[in-house]
């Protein structure tokens, strides 16, 4: 796989709609439709936030919240990882007569990416890792060598 | 350090019971808790029916959906509701994604949102 982009930051809301922007950069040059930038924008702010909630739960002073964007395989790959202690597995069930904004970020991850994979182990923190097929034109050309990533380190 | 674009919120009291709420810009994780506080400050002072106009709201996110979610179930146990007013077609598709669509009225224009309150106001 080749990253295209690396951002490590403090899990703080503020600082999601700069993953959001920067994310949509990096799909904006793959070449993907204007609705589908879109979307990674609205799954990056999901993902986002639902890594920040985790942090919280799980009460880690030092927690961070990584955005790693790459290609590879014909995929496009954002992987959201919040470090964290403790281990909380989301939790699926319904409270009440509405839905959790838990149940209902993952309906949006779900239906707006091909695949979505949630992980969380203890010591380890949680990760969201969602794919989505490249656009036609950019399949063949990450075959080509990785180049270096461009990383950026937020306070 | 303040969001990139950030949310506006405006609130208009057109009757006892009822308020427009006006979202501009985006409605996330960082700006939905003074939206939320501003549409609790509505309910607890008697606006049981609130208009949420999306006409300008750029993005809403799950929180934010949850957060409208929380009002709905606020405004419904003091008998009243929660409308939305003309979302952008991003904003209509996480409704539509989430089946919120069933659990909010939606309307074209003010106008609508107003006379469907006034109704139903009027039926209780």
């Amino acid at each position: 796989m080749e990253t295209l982009l690396e951002l490590t930051m403090t899990p703080a809301p503020e600082l999601v709609g700069m993953a959001r922007l920067a994310v949509s950069l990096v799909a904006h040059r793959l070449n993907y439709s204007c609705a589908a930038v879109e979307d990674f924008q609205v799954a990056v702010g999901e993902a986002c936030a639902d890594a920040i909630a985790y942090g919280r739960r799980a009460m880690d002073a030092d927690a961070t919240l990584r955005v790693r964007c790459s290609v590879g395989s014909g995929l496009f790959v954002i992987i959201v990882e919040a470090s964290g202690r403790a281990c909380d597995e989301p939790q699926r069930r319904h409270q009440g007569p509405f839905p959790s904004e838990q149940t209902l970020s993952r309906l949006v991850l779900d239906a707006l990416m091909d695949t979505v994979a949630y992980r969380c182990a203890p010591g380890r923190g949680m990760s969201i890792r969602m794919a989505r097929a490249l656009p036609t034109d950019e399949r063949a050309r990450t075959t080509t060598a990785a180049a270096p990533p461009r990383t950026a380190q937020i306070p | 350090m303040s969001n990139l674009i950030g949310l506006t919120v405006r609130t208009r009291r057109v009757n006892a019971r009822t308020a427009v709420v006006t979202l501009e810009g985006e409605m996330d994780i960082f700006t939905t808790p003074r939206a939320r506080a501003t549409m609790l400050r509505l309910l607890d002072d008697g606006c049981h029916d609130l208009i949420v106009d999306l006409r300008q709201a750029a993005y809403l996110d799950s929180t934010a959906l949850g957060a409208l979610l929380g009002m709905l179930r606020r405004a419904r146990e003091r008998g009243g509701g929660v409308r939305l007013l003309a979302p952008s077609h991003s904003v209509y598709r996480l409704l539509e994604i989430t089946r919120l669509t069933l659990a909010f009225p939606i309307d074209a224009t003010e106008h609508d949102a107003l006379a469907a309150v006034g109704g139903r106001q009027g039926d209780a």
